[in-house]
């Protein structure tokens, strides 16, 4: 029996401790009260409750002295009382500079006498107040407790951040209502109102000077003190880095969110500002830059930014810092990086601000909150009949229930519903036009004479049906089903014609990224019938509408090969509603890796959309117009506000929609993040829905906007022009169609070459085409639901199905056939209709000088012309007499053509072990090179969300070739792209491009096998199969090959995928997953008839079988839902 | 030629003159006086003091003058067939319309509204200006390919100028020293991949062509042109087609782009030619050009998009600039090059359907634009180019079938994203003499576009005769040119107006009443004897069967034939053969007839050559 010491402030109170069990009354609450509860459980094993709880358990049970001071002898106690979750924690006792103990909220710390800082920890910092303990005597650390209230109107008040200072150092961030306990002391609250009408604005009028020359991205670069650094903002001063005279000069305007076309080279830059500051203020620097950075203002260094390794993020740092009234100097110093896209900005968010005084033991309010007037009140919107909207419903929590993304239609949120408000104003009826037939309806369109809408539901009784189009009149009459048996469909949208358009998931193919099934776009009759798919890509194709001139603009994910690294591309193409024609309409402008979703064109003829940052974020974000007089060039950002690395600052807008004479709809949540899928961890989101001030740039008057739920996807009832029909060109008895190009020279790629890369090759020089190849892409179809659940990182580290690990080329594609370019660039060729293709443009050694990154298509019958490779999208087309025009088309189609693969183990293993497996084997590793005969795979330990993982999925010579080893730079190959593979080099004894300016091999080019060069044949061979992509498994379908053990593979897909999954914490669903992979339905008597008795035993042996399958927390759920439904034996007779 | 699109409502009117037995008169005719009710509206010009304004009605044969200040038509003058150009003297005296279809112009008193006399000029008079000291009169004649230059006072033809071919409008320099004619069409066979039509500049002191400008892509369809006021510059309009390529789609301007030609008129300087449309909308078939009284605005009007075009001179001298070189040589390919900085050109409603050749007030600078399918002439502000009112030229009338499916011809609006008309390769339902590769019949075997009169009853439709009749191919042209699904209501008024089209009674070799010269008379002779007739048998000239006459090329399939083309309009449908390769008729019996294949024509003399080719010419 030990004692312990209440941790209430009453002295004398004794608590009981028999083992792990405490007992005895408090003196202060009079029983086993709160705190002693949270001790016991602390105390007992296998029972969580956080992190940090388990981890003051462990301290507990390694230093008994800590949690019962010998004696009631000398202790630190915290006060804890009304802590709540968001707030502190954690407790440090710090002596010094020395932390002597760890606690949390209402644990005691026994320590010597002696003055002690005790630091309350907060997720972005601490703030530390100083303990006398005395001998003898407890000492309680005293604090006092804070309640966030905004300064906001009511409609905002949940949603508006604040955060909490200690003096410079932020320390958590709260919300109205939350309460933060508190060391006694002075703190401040900043936050901005999303009334205030610029929250950014973008720093202009840069200089810049540099690059100096620096090691590659290293700290130590870094830290190096050059000239501007010693000459704060002296811009008449020149420097001189090893030999190179540099000189500040006027950054243009136009490059200021990237770098590169300005400074063009590898090191470090300075960069200064100007700016006017009205009055003396606190102002919150938000910058953008790749790698490290340091920052001076006003000549002191208010931060420096450490390089990291990974400097290809884009990093992004917050500095509150005091401007001074007048003129305020900024100086920055970036890295530089060799990538085409540097980016770089700065910009100034003035935060408005409070004091709080914390006193111990009391309670600290804010001010009185101001009444500020909110721009967004209710106003009916004229000119409409009404608005048709989407309703989620918050969750229990409050918050939002809206989990939306695009493309994963599983996700959708459960509960929505198809509302109206008619008409479009605060008195208006509210109609729930869905709920009573459907578990869940989104996406509506409205018909162009505002009389119908269309939208994808599922329908109630069926939790896993599959989401279907349905029509119904906007009274809710006439509801009626339009596809059935198409897989999943989304995304419906009237054509002119009266058919529709809409995505499905039907082909089954799973997208080259993270392996969901692919959608594309379909058009069907009313009924539903001859559906035919239009589109043809690997990623999905979705959210389309049709433009004032009758073509489909749709959102478009490409991926082929590197097309923006491995997340791919978010653009918008267009298609006539035929599937002929497929041209792209806009692509990434601002950020790299944005997406843009939800177009729509406004009566003016301006498109709109929503513009995400970062890649799969979709329907929230900044909007953004795009003129159509020059899509590709001309748009506008509507929001202003700086978007970046995945935070919109304006808040997140989604779903626009045309209302009359230009005006515009949108679903708007204050606050920011980076999407409705990811948000900052303290943000709620909260759409309404409203109408736009283009001239504000920001949410004008609230149409509505229900407190309990999310509303948006918000459409206008109103007359529509009907688009044009644009009539059908399709010959859908013919197999074919023909590409030309008038002249694959031209492009508007810049022709820059000493920093390019793969993926920023330059464009060919005059006379090195000589052919093309025709490629085609398959997507994997798998019945296998969990073989390829895996991402794109999954299959960089193992690989399963049919990728290289090269990180680019995911899917498997073989060559049709080739055709020659003319002198003058000119090629045309006929190629398989309906198939997902790529070109490749090559050189006299039949080398892909460019691979199109872009999946293309021909529809039968149709004739594709394009201008060139990569031509500038606002280019017509020149009156050229092209020598291709002149001659029929190359066909590259069966039977004439008959298309093959390239396989590694089938094609280039047999080579590498008769010519190269004698010199690079284990025991001889030339060059670094493990090329060693047989198929014996390499075990990798993978790291895969947070967890270790063993597969191996290639031999020895396939990793030799594509991985980079531990002493070398760059890999030998480099897939699509055999002329810059030092492979390919060194089999033709020279180097044949340019690569990557570090690559070793830059000099030394031997011929291998050294002086008995390999046939012709054996060469294109490997030519081929880099090109394709470095496939290691490239064959369609079933794989008989040796050394790739199918099965094997398959098994250890399914393995690893089993144990990367999430615990299902629905019985039913976990019954399904776990059970009935093998109990299919005729094998489910055994199940069905088990004795309650026996299903523990079960349970017991089939989680030792499969090991890491079936996760613990699932075993009660199925124990439960096999008892359930077990129906006990019928009894012998 | 010309935005032809123009001339086509006045065709209708010709019926007396055309060669009989065509079997087509008695429908024609009626649909002739259908028509009559219209006024058609074509060209304007004021007053010298703004305070009157004439507009020619091309088939209400009549000038209208209008009280400016009422807006209020104050007259209308009884003038020749199809009246088009229009001018006022210096002194507002007189005023003078070209009548086309009578190969004259018309003299009208401007104190009495009268006609009072009428000039002989060169053949189909389009365009029509005044010398700035009124001695001197220049029409542009389409057909005779030359300008004609009429002493007012003598009111008499003094000389012709050859131009290129099928002139359409002209410009004089302020000081009346040079006359820029803007031409549609190109002298060269359409198997020149080169071929373009150009911008003939004249020295009036002279009296001959000083300059062929060109642009660095293709011209064609030339129409409307004006001179700043420096004179220094001329503006022209043109369309610039593609006819090289496989047009596989109409996006982008990858068949037809709609140009406007800035043309230094001092020796050597280089051409800058500017797209008017955008990436995502064309602004088919420019027509008239003007400049606003401030000369810092340039208007254009496009007859296919009833929209006028306002270019900002300013804006666009700047932005050309700022250009560097090579991407200037390049602006005819841009799409995007007028578009990239706001405020160069921006696109307004014409207040009516087909908006033709237009005028600037010098009063207040307004713009007036005649509405061809609207009978209305529009007043639209100079500075904002705002619709301040319409003035109706004649009562209201309702569109018949025939004018509605000339409407439908003309009109771009309804094509795919507004790139062309159906006149923007047939004007004025002829040809615009090149090659098209078009997809109905395979790629990579251009045919030259065919004129569409008589082609109702000469069955099968196109060179190769791939549609069965004009009616069917009228359709697919909308369906696989146009882009666009008409209404059987739409097709069947196009069909309609492409039967009321008759064709037009060649005036060369013809006497004064009509009938053959002496050299045509001979030539008629040889036809028969060469065996001419055998496949081209009067009176449509065609037997309607398809023949290869050993002009099949590399190109086609072996055992192509080719659809007998009716040699009716022989003189106005240059360049001959399916693909265009001769030039002139003569071409068609020498150089590309070695074989006696077309014809047993190797034996004939020179005079009997030139005979032949007189009588195909008087067709």
């Amino acid at each position: 029996m030990k004692t312990g010491v209440c941790p209430e402030s009453v002295p004398g109170a004794t608590l009981k401790r028999n083992g792990t069990k405490w007992s005895g009354v408090c003196g202060c609450c009079r029983g086993p009260a709160h705190y002693m509860r949270e001790w016991t459980s602390l105390t007992r094993p296998g029972l969580r409750i956080g992190m940090w709880a388990l981890a003051a358990a462990v301290l507990l049970a390694a230093a008994p002295a800590w949690a019962a001071p010998k004696g009631g002898g000398p202790g630190v106690f915290i006060d804890a009382r009304g802590l709540r979750k968001d707030s502190a924690r954690v407790f440090s006792v710090y002596r010094g500079n020395t932390c002597v103990k760890v606690a949390r909220a209402g644990q005691v710390a026994a320590v010597a006498p002696g003055t002690y800082d005790v630091r309350v920890g907060f997720p972005s910092g601490w703030v530390a107040a100083p303990v006398e303990v005395k001998p003898g005597k407890p000492t309680v650390v005293p604090t006092g407790l804070f309640q966030f209230r905004t300064l906001t109107p009511p409609k905002m008040r949940s949603t508006v951040p604040q955060k909490l200072y200690h003096g410079r150092s932020y320390l958590v961030t709260g919300y109205q209502g939350q309460t933060a306990r508190l060391l006694p002391g002075k703190y401040t609250v900043r936050y901005h109102a999303p009334t205030d009408r610029r929250q950014a604005r973008m720093l202009k009028g840069w200089h810049v000077v540099g690059p100096f020359r620096a090691n590659y991205n290293t700290e130590r670069s870094l830290k190096r003190v050059c000239g501007p650094e010693q000459a704060l903002h002296d811009l008449g001063r020149t420097f001189t880095d090893r030999g190179k005279k540099l000189t500040w000069r006027k950054l243009a305007p136009a490059t200021q969110r990237n770098l590169q076309p300005q400074v063009r080279g590898v090191g470090f830059v300075y960069l200064a500002t100007e700016f006017q500051a009205e009055a003396a203020s606190m102002v919150q620097l938000v910058g953008f830059a790749r790698g490290g950075m340091k920052v001076w203002l006003n000549g002191k260094l208010i931060r420096t930014v450490p390089m990291g390794r990974r400097t290809y993020i884009t990093v992004r740092t917050e500095i509150f810092a005091p401007l001074r009234k007048g003129t305020n100097r900024l100086l920055i110093k970036t890295m530089a990086s060799q990538y085409a896209y540097w980016p770089f900005g700065v910009g100034l968010e003035h935060w408005r601000s409070y004091d709080v005084t914390v006193r111990a033991g009391q309670n600290a309010l804010p001010p009185q909150p101001a009444t500020v007037p909110h721009a967004a009140q209710p106003a009916p919107v004229g000119g409409i009949k009404g608005i048709v909207f989407c309703q989620v419903p918050n969750r229990s929590d409050g918050r939002s229930g809206l989990h939306y993304e695009q493309f994963r239609i599983v996700r959708r949120p459960s509960a929505a519903r198809i509302c109206t408000l008619i008409p479009a104003a605060p008195n208006g009826t509210f109609t729930d036009l869905t709920g009573k037939h459907f578990a869940a309806a989104m996406q509506p369109d409205l018909s162009y004479d505002g009389k119908k809408i269309i939208f994808t539901a599922r329908r109630a009784k069926d939790t896993y049906g599959v989401w279907n189009i349905y029509e119904m009149n906007l009274d809710g009459s006439g509801l009626r089903q339009i596809t059935r048996d198409m897989g999943e469909c989304s995304d419906p949208y009237y054509l002119p014609n009266e058919k529709i358009v809409f995505s499905s998931d039907v082909t089954g193919f799973r997208d080259e990224y993270d392996r969901d099934k692919a959608r594309l776009l379909y058009t069907c009759n009313p009924d539903g019938s001859d559906a035919e798919r239009i589109t043809f890509n690997l990623s999905s194709d979705t959210a389309s509408i049709v433009l004032q001139d009758g073509r489909i603009l749709f959102t478009t994910w490409q991926h082929h090969g590197e097309h923006s690294g491995v997340d791919g591309t978010f653009a918008f193409g267009t298609v006539m509603p035929d599937g002929t024609q497929f041209n792209a309409f806009t692509g990434n402008q601002g950020q790299q890796n944005d997406t843009k979703s939800y177009a729509q064109q406004l009566t003016d003829g301006r498109v709109v959309y929503v513009d995400s940052a970062g890649h799969r974020h979709y329907n929230a974000g900044g909007l953004r117009a795009v003129d159509l007089s020059n899509p590709q060039k001309n748009h506008t950002v509507l929001t202003p506000g700086m978007v970046y690395n995945g935070y919109n600052l304006a808040g997140r807008y989604a779903s626009p929609y045309p209302l009359p004479n230009g005006r515009m709809l949108c679903s708007y949540s204050p606050g920011r993040g980076t999407s409705a899928l990811r948000t900052d961890p303290w943000e709620t989101i909260h759409m309404g829905v409203y109408r736009f001030d283009f001239d504000a740039g920001r949410p004008g008057a609230i149409v509505f906007d229900d407190p309990t739920a999310q509303d948006y996807d918000a459409l206008a009832v109103f007359k529509r022009p009907v688009p044009p029909i644009v009539p059908d060109v399709v010959d859908r008895r013919k197999t074919t169609g023909v590409m030309m190009c008038v002249n694959a020279y031209i492009s508007d790629r810049p022709q820059q070459t000493k920093y390019a890369r793969i993926g920023l090759l330059p464009p060919a020089k005059p006379g090195e085409i000589k052919a093309v190849r025709v490629t085609e892409g398959f997507g994997i179809e798998d019945t296998d639901r969990n073989r390829h659940k895996a991402t794109v990182i999954d299959m960089l580290q193992m690989s399963f199905g049919s990728n290289s690990n090269a990180g680019n080329g995911f899917e498997q594609k073989r060559i049709l056939g080739y055709a020659p370019v003319e002198s003058d660039g000119s090629f045309s060729v006929e190629v398989p209709a309906d198939k997902v293709l790529s070109l490749q443009t090559l050189d006299a050694n039949g080398m892909a000088i460019e691979t199109q990154l872009t999946w293309v298509w021909v529809r039968p019958g149709e004739t594709r012309l394009c201008i060139g490779c990569h031509e500038p999208r606002d280019s017509a087309l020149s009156n050229t007499d092209c020598i291709a025009m002149r001659r029929p088309a190359t066909v590259v189609a069966e039977p004439k053509v008959k298309p093959y693969t390239i396989d590694f183990r089938r094609d280039i293993m047999p080579i590498i072990e008769k010519r190269c497996s004698g010199c690079h084997n284990p025991k001889k590793t030339s060059g670094g090179l493990d090329l060693r005969k047989g198929f014996e795979l390499v075990f990798h330990r993978a790291g895969h969300r947070g967890r270790k993982i063993e597969a191996a999925m290639f031999n020895h010579a396939y990793e030799s070739l594509l991985q980079a080893p531990p002493n070398r730079v760059g890999t030998l190959v480099i897939s699509n792209a055999a002329r810059h593979s030092p492979l390919i080099w060194r089999l033709y004894g020279k180097q044949l491009a340019f690569t990557d300016v570090r690559n070793p091999y830059k000099k030394k080019c031997n011929l291998m096998p050294p002086g008995k060069p390999l046939p012709e044949a054996e060469k294109r061979l490997f030519v081929e199969w880099v090109d394709l992509g470095a496939q290691w498994d490239n064959i369609l379908g079933e794989d008989p090959l040796p050394g790739y053990n199918a099965k094997e593979s398959k098994r250890m897909a399914i393995e690893v995928n089993r144990k990367l999954a999430r615990p299902i914490l629905n019985a039913e669903e976990a019954f399904k997953a776990r059970c009935l992979e093998c109990h299919d339905t005729r094998k489910l008597a055994p199940l069905r008839t088990i004795r309650p008795e026996q299903i523990a035993p079960l349970m017991k042996r089939m989680m030792a079988k499969r090991r890491g399958w079936i996760k613990p927390q699932e075993v009660t759920l199925i124990s439960g839902y096999i008892r359930k439904n077990a129906k006990a034996p019928a009894k012998r007779k | 030629m010309l935005a032809a699109c123009v001339l086509a409502g006045g065709w209708v009117l010709c019926q007396a003159r055309a060669p009989g037995k065509t079997g087509r008169d008695a429908k024609t005719s009626k649909d002739a006086k259908a028509q009559a009710g219209y006024k058609s509206p074509t060209c304007v010009a004021f007053s010298p003091d703004g305070r009157r304004a004439y507009v020619t009605n091309r088939t209400g044969a009549s000038v209208s003058v209008i009280d400016a200040a009422a807006g209020k038509v104050a007259a209308e003058v009884r003038v020749g067939r199809r009246p088009t150009g229009v001018a006022v003297s210096p002194d507002g005296r007189w005023a003078y319309a070209a009548n086309t279809a009578d190969h004259s112009v018309s003299v009208i008193d401007a104190r009495a509204n009268k006609a009072v006399g009428s000039i002989q000029v060169g053949f189909e008079p389009t365009g029509l200006v005044v010398s700035p000291d009124g001695k001197r009169l220049y029409t542009a004649n389409t057909i005779s390919n030359d300008v004609s230059v009429v002493d007012t006072a003598a009111r008499k033809q003094v000389a012709r100028i050859p131009v290129g071919r099928a002139p359409t409008y002209l410009a004089l320099a302020p000081d009346g020293k040079t006359l820029v004619v803007n031409n549609s069409l190109s002298h060269q066979p359409a198997t020149d991949p080169k071929l373009t039509a150009h911008v003939s500049v004249i020295d009036t002191a002279a009296g001959k062509v000083i300059a062929e400008k060109r642009s660095g892509g293709t011209m064609l369809l030339g129409m409307g042109v004006a001179i700043s006021a420096d004179g220094q510059v001329a503006f022209a309009v043109h369309s610039r087609p593609n006819f090289n390529i496989t047009p596989s789609q109409l996006g982008q301007g990858w068949v037809h782009t709609n140009a406007l030609s800035i043309i230094p008129l001092a020796a050597g300087g280089k051409v800058i030619t500017v797209l008017l449309d955008n990436v995502s909308s064309g602004m088919a078939n420019p027509h008239g050009v003007a400049l606003s009284k401030d000369g810092r605005r340039l208007f254009v009007s496009h007859r296919g998009v009833h929209q006028l075009s306002v270019v900002n001179l300013d804006a666009l001298r700047a932005l050309i600039k700022r250009t560097r070189p090579a991407d200037l040589a390049r602006a005819h390919l841009n799409l995007g090059y007028l578009w990239q900085y706001g405020g160069v050109v921006r696109r307004v409603g014409s207040g009516g359907l087909c908006p033709n050749a237009l005028a600037v007030s010098p009063a207040d600078g307004s713009v007036w634009v005649p509405n061809y399918f609207s009978d209305n002439v529009a007043v639209l502000d100079g500075m904002t180019g705002k619709l301040r009112r319409t003035i109706a030229l004649g009562p209201p009338t309702k569109m018949t079938l025939v004018r509605r499916g000339e409407f439908l011809f003309h009109d771009g609006a309804h094509c795919f994203q507004q790139w062309l008309s159906c006149t923007s390769c047939h004007p004025d339902t002829r040809a615009d003499g090149v090659n098209w590769d078009l997809l109905n019949d395979g790629r990579a075997n251009p045919k030259n576009a065919k004129s569409l009169v008589g082609s109702w009853q000469t069955p099968p439709a196109m060179i190769r005769g791939v549609r069965a009749s004009m009616e069917v191919a009228a359709e697919k042209g909308f369906l696989f040119i146009q882009f666009v699904q008409p209404t059987p209501d739409e097709l069947e008024a196009v069909r309609a107006y492409l039967r009321s089209v008759p064709f037009i009674p060649s005036p060369f070799h013809r006497k004064a009443d009509g009938s053959l010269d002496d050299q045509a008379r001979r030539g008629r002779k040889v036809f028969a004897r060469a065996g001419c007739a055998a496949c081209h048998p009067p009176p449509l000239y065609t037997d309607m069967k398809k023949y290869d006459v050993r002009t099949r090329t590399m190109r086609d399939p072996k055992g192509t034939t080719y659809d007998t083309p009716t040699l009716l309009e022989l003189y106005r449908t240059a360049p001959y053969l399916h693909d265009g390769r001769a030039a002139t008729l003569e071409e068609v019996l020498t150089t590309y007839n070695p074989l006696d294949a077309h014809g047993t024509t190797s034996k004939l003399s020179k005079q009997e050559l030139a005979d032949l080719a007189a009588f195909l010419k008087a067709l």
